[in-house]
Parts: structure tokens; sequence; C-alpha cells
């Protein structure tokens, strides 16, 4: 659906994104991690049409972004900073959206004003940085977008309106086959609606994992023995991690769990937990074996 | 999708109109206050004495006559529409919001050019609908017409038109609303600029530059230049000159269109959105700042070379440090010290080069065989319509003189031996080099060759050296026949002559006759042709003058008779025509002394009380001596009461005089 390929861009003498290559697929979420200044947001302008590469393609369905606006009217793009017009109120802009994207549903706009509780006579640059982001995605949503590119889209938002929307353009994602692609320098933040996970640094994706293979394919176990621990029951599967503190084994180990389970017993521990894996954690072994300090890329 | 409504974004447009209608709301009323309202309580004020001053006031208001208020809101307003309306491109924030909307980037500048277009044109257009009602229905009606509304409406469009193209072109080479303003002005005034400033330059550098004054080429035919002189669209602006503009403008936005098409939004913020047009930029303010600078020590220190090149270096330095902090938004830019030192050395070396006179330029004197003729006068326009053009028409219509080279024939010299002369003047003058002040003819010459040499040279005439050379060309035939209108005199041609002398005021004697009129022409004629260098050039006796109406010429022609044109005097006196004009002793009742200076404070002059003299022989010694020449602030100001008239002279303190009058001098001396 969205994809880049061989993606390079520099400002001045700095480039900022060097032979970068994505894909994204259609009804999916792609969450595109990365710290400050890795050039998230200098990628997302270019896949939302605003910046020209230097070198590489950037398509939506095999169409070329860049000044293409039968592409752009089926996508929608909320910025991390956003800009409405200083004198026009929610409806106004709203309006102003209905005559630019073909798609657009006022039942739809009508709807939603019961998810996002603001007077929509109000001016929008009056309005507080959290509620500007929810008109956002009132207005994104409403115009019906077969692709979402999101910057940072939960800054600023409460935990109940995160929830809100989230669900809502999930809810597209699953009924409307939507793509989205979002950013955010936070993993926890993605990992609940996030299928896809792209790390960004220094101008290029170092790894790109659909999460549910991850999640079902490493796993955290933690063993206790009565003695001392025993050799050689691990040659098997690849173990990502290892610690021992006295008799008690600490296991990272990539493979299906219930193959993993049986080799653990065949060890006869006295106590055989699997325990919960964050996202974060599966990123920190797997990355660390690649030779990248993940923890000084992602916080 | 057609191609007009993929252009044109109806959406786009209507946002605009709705967020900078104020502004168009602004420069209506503005307008409306500044014309229809204030020519109403003119109109309704007036008294039957005004009315033509009511009328002129308004007919200068409707052709952008003059200076004002109007002038200088029309050069702004469009400038400031093209700011605001494409105030979106030069944030990021508002460049990436409306470039995610799916609009091809045509559509936004076609939308956006044509919203503020419209914006500028409803203010001029509601104003000339109120002009129309005013006309009919009130007592404006006699003042206006329906012509000049409509021309008033298209010269305000026209104006607009202009500006906004400007505007809107600089706007899409600069991430920067205010350097988009500063912009818009400087290219408009930077030709001119750079020109005066490079002309000054080279004048200090080079010996003998000729001056060509910017007038012909900008000064009246810019809008710009043309609204701010307050010098309306002259006869010679015509259709052709209005369509030439309108063209230009059209080219500024369809150029504009081009740019912004591969304008990068990231610019967005820069001083300037193109990277190739840094080193423009930057070497362009240099080179400005460079010739600025040069022009303020050199002024400051009277002129003197060194500091002429310590202001360049200083101001280039500058220049040069300042656009590289505006390109890179940061003050640590010392470390960028190189492409200043590259810039140095070609300044270096063209200035070295010029000095050196590599070109030749300074000690380029033609061979008298090359040259068909030589300008030697001080209108650098005459020479150019007349013998470079060879279309004076249009010099004559800018004068409003048809015949103005007919009664003024510029000083193009073709006989061998003037043009011989002419060059000896000029090689005497390089190798003299001086830089006294002194007037500054062109010396122009046109080669057989087709090619022209132009120098300009301070001259003294008064000067012995310069004299010698002068002498022989101004004593010339060929000169004289185009210097004075005398020579060129057809007695048959003459309807009358009358002579008067200016001392005594309105007696004049008339000549009718033909006879009178052929011998008072063939005199003249043999007078002048006898003229030394001395007497053409000194300031003596400018008192009895010769009027001369010809036929078919409206006004006269007043020829100066001087005290060296004996047989003419003695042909008036013979005749008894002198003693019914000329100042006779015994006109003079009395002669008043002052100090020069006193009279020229006429505050000292009231409580001092002027020397009167009554002696006969001392008035007529005044009466003789010769008026002083270099206006120093201790002469003397001779006041001759003549009857009903009064008749000043200066005289020097200096002068050697008689024992009576050293006695007077003494009084007004110890008066003070």
């Amino acid at each position: 659906m969205i994809e880049a390929q061989k993606l390079t861009k520099s400002f001045g003498n700095y480039k900022v994104l060097e032979d970068l290559n994505l894909k994204v697929k259609k009804a999916s979420v792609y969450g595109l991690l990365g710290p400050n200044g890795a050039g998230k947001t200098t990628l997302i302008k270019h896949l939302s049409g605003l910046y020209r590469q230097d070198q590489g393609i950037v398509t939506i369905d095999d169409q070329p972004v860049y000044e293409n606006p039968q592409v752009k009217a089926q996508m929608i793009y909320i910025p991390d900073d956003l800009h409405f017009f200083s004198q026009a109120s929610i409806d106004e802009t709203a309006k102003f959206y209905s005559k630019l994207y073909p798609d657009w549903n006022w039942n739809r706009y009508e709807q939603l004003k019961q998810v996002f509780p603001i007077d929509s006579k109000r001016r929008v640059v009056k309005l507080s940085k959290g509620m500007q982001k929810q008109v956002a995605f009132w207005l994104g949503i409403s115009a019906m977008p077969k692709v979402m590119i999101l910057d940072e889209p939960v800054d600023g938002l409460d935990p109940v309106m995160r929830k809100k929307v989230w669900s809502l353009i999930l809810q597209d994602v699953a009924e409307r086959q939507v793509s989205v692609l979002v950013s955010s320098h936070n993993l926890r933040e993605l990992e609940d609606v996030c299928d896809h996970v792209g790390i960004l640094h220094k101008g290029k994706i170092v790894v790109e994992r659909e999460l549910d293979d991850m999640k079902s394919d490493v796993h955290k176990f933690q063993l206790g023995f009565a003695g001392d621990i025993p050799e050689g029951f691990l040659a098997g599967p690849e173990v990502l991690h290892r610690t021992q503190t006295g008799s008690i084994l600490l296991l990272i180990a990539r493979g299906d769990k219930n193959q993993l389970l049986q080799t653990m017993k065949s060890a006869n521990p006295v106590i055989l937990d699997v325990l919960p894996l964050t996202l974060e954690e599966i990123f920190i072994y797997e990355l660390g074996g690649m030779g990248y300090d993940i923890q000084n890329i992602i916080i | 999708m057609t191609f007009k409504i993929s252009l044109f974004n109806k959406a786009l447009i209507l946002s605009d109109l709705k967020r900078f209608w104020w502004v168009s709301a602004l420069y209506t009323l503005a307008l409306m206050a500044y014309i229809p309202f204030s020519h109403l309580m003119k109109a309704m004020g007036m008294e039957v004495q005004n009315i033509t001053w009511i009328q002129d006031t308004i007919d200068r208001t409707l052709r952008f006559f003059q200076a004002d208020v109007q002038a200088i809101l029309i050069c702004t307003v469009p400038v400031l529409m093209a700011v605001l309306i494409f105030r979106y491109l030069q944030v990021d924030k508002s460049a990436v919001m409306l470039h995610s909307l799916p609009l091809k980037r045509s559509s936004h500048y076609a939308s956006h050019c044509l919203a503020g277009f419209v914006l500028l044109i409803i203010p001029a257009v509601l104003n000339s609908l109120i002009m129309i009602l005013l006309d009919y229905f009130t007592v404006l009606g006699s003042f206006y017409t329906l012509p000049k509304i409509f021309t008033w409406l298209g010269l305000n469009i026209f104006f607009c038109l202009f500006f906004y193209s400007i505007a809107v072109l600089v706007g899409m080479f600069t991430g920067s609303s205010v350097a988009q303003i500063v912009f818009t002005y400087l290219v408009q005034i930077l030709p001119i600029g750079i020109y005066v400033m490079l002309k000054f330059s080279l004048e200090q550098l080079l010996f003998g530059f000729g001056e060509v004054p910017y007038s012909l080429f900008i000064e009246d035919s810019h809008p710009l230049f043309f609204l701010l002189n307050g010098a309306l669209p002259k006869s010679s602006h015509t259709e052709g000159y209005f369509l030439a503009y309108i063209i230009s403008a059209a080219t500024f936005l369809v150029l504009g269109w081009f740019v912004y098409k591969h304008r990068r939004l990231e610019t967005a913020g820069d001083i300037i959105a193109f990277p190739a047009f840094y080193p423009v930029f930057k070497y362009g303010m240099t080179f400005c700042l460079m010739l600025v600078g040069g022009i303020y020590f050199c002024g400051v220190s009277r002129q003197s070379l060194p500091m002429l090149i310590l202001g360049y270096v200083i101001a280039s330095a500058l220049g040069y440090f300042v656009a590289e902090i505006l390109i890179h938004k940061s003050f640590k830019v010392l470390h960028l010290y190189k492409g200043y030192l590259y810039y140095a050395l070609v300044i270096v070396l063209l200035l070295g080069g010029l000095s050196l006179d590599v070109t030749g330029f300074v000690k380029r004197v033609p061979n008298p065989e090359e040259v068909e003729k030589v300008y030697f006068g001080y209108s650098y326009d005459e020479w150019f319509y007349f013998e470079k053009e060879k279309n004076p028409e249009f010099l004559e219509s800018r004068y409003r003189d048809s015949r103005y080279f007919e009664d003024n024939p510029p000083i193009l010299l073709e006989s061998q031996e003037n043009i011989a002369g002419v060059i000896e003047l000029q090689k005497h003058l390089i190798k003299e080099r001086k830089r006294e002040t002194g007037s500054s003819p062109y010396i122009i010459y046109t080669l057989k060759s087709g090619d022209y040499i132009l120098r300009q040279y301070n001259i003294n005439e008064a000067n012995q050296s310069d004299a010698a050379f002068l002498k022989p060309i101004y004593e010339s035939l060929e000169y004289k026949k185009l210097k004075f209108a005398v020579m060129r005199l057809v007695p048959e041609d003459i309807k009358w002559m009358s002579v008067r002398d200016d001392r005594i005021g309105k007696r004049q004697v008339n000549f009718t006759g033909t006879k009178d009129i052929l011998e008072l022409t063939e005199f003249l004629k043999n007078e002048t042709i006898k003229m030394s260098y001395e007497d053409m050039t000194s300031s003596r006796d400018y008192y009895i003058w010769l009027s001369v109406l010809e036929n078919n010429k409206g006004n006269e022609r007043n020829i100066l008779v001087q005290s060296s044109f004996t047989s003419l005097l003695s042909w008036l006196k013979d005749k008894d025509y002198y003693d019914q004009f000329a100042l006779h002793l015994e006109d003079i009742e009395s002669v008043e002394l002052e100090k020069a200076e006193d009279r020229a404070y006429s505050d000292n002059a009231a409580t001092r009380s002027p020397v009167t003299i009554n002696e006969r022989d001392v008035i007529e010694e005044l009466l003789n001596m010769n008026p002083s020449t270099n206006y120093h602030s201790n002469d003397v100001s001779v006041r001759f009461n003549i009857r009903n008239h009064v008749w000043e002279k200066r005289i020097s303190l200096e002068a050697g005089v008689s024992a009576k009058l050293k006695g007077y001098f003494a009084e007004l001396q110890e008066d003070n």
C-alpha cells in the first residue's frame, strides 16, 4: 500500500534519509519508531507527498504521491504541529475540507460530535493543543481516507481520549481496510495498536517486524532448580538472553512456545514459569544481538 | 477534472477571500476617504474662484499626478496583499497543512494569486462605482466624467497588477515574509542604485569617465518611480508602454508559478528558498554594500582615494558576513571567510586593473583622422537623442518644444581644426589630471567606424592653461554658428526687433523697418564673428539686450549686446537710438552702498544704514566699474536709484578705485 524504495534526502550537506525502504500493508497499522532526530518526520513528509525526495520512489497503491491529488484525496496527514486558519470555526474548517476531499462524510462528522465533546462553533485556534488534536482527528476521520499518516498522534491527548481515538481508527482499519502509519518515539504507546513496527535510526530502517510474529516467536521463561543448573539442555533452542541468579535462571528464547516448554521440562526444574514479555524487551534483546544498543535508540 | 477546475480551486479562493477580506475593506475605506469623499467635500464647499483649482486637484488625483497618500497606498497595499496571501508558504506549519491537501501546486499558486488580485481590485471597483453614482447625483458631476473615472480605475488596476506580480514572484524566491517585502522594493530600486553607485565609483577611479544620467532609461518609465516622483504617465507613456508593463507583470506571474512548482517546502523560513541562489544573494549583497560604503567614506572624507578603498573593505566585509548570517541563520560565520577572500581577490584585480588603466580608458585619445565629429557640450540627453539615437523628436516631445533642436543645435563639431583642437584639449586635460571644480562638459567623439568615445572632464574657462586650448575652438566660426542663435538669424524672417537696457526698466526702442533689421542683424553677426574668447567667457555687462521676434515663432529671442560690440553700439548711437533706451548718468538719482553680506542676512541690513552717494563723478566711476566675478563675502552691493527703478550690482572691495570712493568704502567699514 504505502511504499518507499531507496529513499534518500539531504538538507544541505546533512543526509537525513539514506537508501530507506519501507512497506506498509493494506489494512494494517505500521508503527514508526525512532529517537528524536532520526528522520521520522522527514520520512513522513515524503510519504504524505510534502517533500520531494532526492532519490528513490514513494508510492501509495503504486501511484507516486508527490503532486498527485488523486492519491492525496484518499489520504489524511495529521502532523505533530497543527495549523488551522485563524478565523475559522470547526464547522467552517469542516466545510473547507469537505470541498477538497471527495469522500467527505457529513453524517460521520455529525456522529463524531458524540466522541469529541467540543462546541463546533468555536474557533479552532482558540482551543487548547489537545483539543486541536481532537479536531484534527475529527476532521481526518470524517474525510473517509484510505490512508492515514499520523505524526506523534496522541501527544497531548488524555488517556481516555487516546483510547477513543485509537478505537475509532482501528475500527476504520478493520471495516474500511484503512492503512495507518503512525510515528512515535515511545514503543509502549505503539505496542497495543500496531501490527508492524519499524525502527528508524540515522536515516535507515534498522529493523522491521510483525508484532504478532514476534510475540509468538520470542518467549521469556523463569526456571528454578533444586540443585545446580544442569548443563546442555539448552543446546537446541536459540537463546537470546540468559541471566542466572543462584539457582534461578531467566531465559529469553526464540521458537515455538510448546516445543520450548518441552525442552525446559526435560531439565526438571522445580519452578517453570512463562513470563509476559513486553515489546520493548523483545526489541532490546533482539537488537542487542544485532549489535545495536537499543536502549539508546528507543527510550 | 477539466483544466479550469484543477487550476483554480474554489474552496481555496473562498477561504482566502474569507481570511483577507479585511485588507480589502480597509483599502476601500482609505480610498473612499481620500478620493470620492474628499472630492465631495471640496466640491460642496467650493467658491466660484476655486473651481479651476478644485478641478485641477481632482484631475491630478484621478491621474495619479502627485506623490500622495494614494501613491503610497498603491505601491504598498499590493505588496502587503502578496505577502499575506503567500504567508502560508513562509511558515512551516501552514505550508505543511496546505500542501497535504489534495491539490496540485499549480492550483495552489493560481488560486491564491487570483484571490489576492480579486481582493486588490474590489476596492478600486467599488470606489469607481461610488464615483459614478456621485457623478450622476451630486455636484461632483461637473468635475467627474466617465472617461476620467475609468482612467482612474484602469491605472489603479494596472499599478496593483504590476506591484502585486513583482511581490508574488519575489515571494517565491524567499522563505521569509520580511525578506519578501524588502526584496520586492530592492529589486525595483537596485538597477538604479547599482548604476548610480557604480558610476560614482568609476568617476573616482577612472579619470574622464562621463556621467550618463539614469533618468534616460528608468526614472520616468518604471511605475514605482513615476508614482513617487508624481510624474504621471506622459504622452510618451502610450498604450505600448502600459502593454509592455502588463506583459511583464504577466510574465512575472508565470515565472512565479514555475518557481513555485520547483520550490521545496522545507525552505520555509529560509531567507533564500533556492540554495542555488545563495551565491547570487551573498555576493550581490557584498558588492552593493561595498559600493554604498565607498560612497559614504568617500563623501565624508571629501573624495580621498584611501578612504574610498577603506570604505570598500569595511562595507564589503560587512555585507558578506551579514549575508552569511542570514543564510545560515547563525552568528557563527567567521569560518566562512574563504568566500570573502575570493571575492576580495577578484575586486583587487579589477580595481588594480582600473587604476593601472589596463584597458587604456584614461589615456585613450582618438587620432584626428578617425573622428567624424565631436560633441562638446553639457547635455548628454541632447547628444544621445540627436546624434546617437537620431530621434530628436523624442526629446522635443519631452521638453514640449517641437523646435527645440532647431533653436538649440547641439554643439557637434565636424571641421578638421576643431576636431584636432578638442583632441589637443583632451590630451592636455589628461596630462594635467586636475580635479578642481569648474564646468564639466562632455567630449563625445563619433568615430568613422561608427563607435563612440565618451568622456567628461572638469574644465575651468578662467584657467590660463585650459583657456589656451579652448580659445581656438571657441573662436572658430563653426562653434559660434552652433553656439549663438544670432548666427542663424535670417533678416527676412524677422517681424520686429527691440533693444532695451535692463538697468533702467521698461524703456525700449523697437525696430520694424526692413532696413534697420537688415543692418542690425548684419552688425550682430559681424560682432559675434569677431567676439574673442575673453568676451565669450567674461561675465560682465549683462544689461543691453536685443529682442528678436521671428515670423512663425511664438517667443522672442533675447540676445545679449556686449560692450565689445562697438560697431553695433556706435550704429545705435549714430542713429540716436542709444539715448532713447540706455541708462545715462543723469538718470541716476543716488547710489547706496551696502556690504554684500548684510544684504544676504537681511536682519543686519535692518540695523545698518547704507552709505549714500550723491557725487556725480563717484557715481560715474561706480557705473563703469566691472562687477565682481567671484562673489566674495566682502563684496559691496551697489544700489543705483534710477527714477522709479532700482538696479544693483556687486563690486569687489579689492578693485582699484579713486580716493573719493575709497573714502566711502572706509565709511562703510566704519559703520560696522
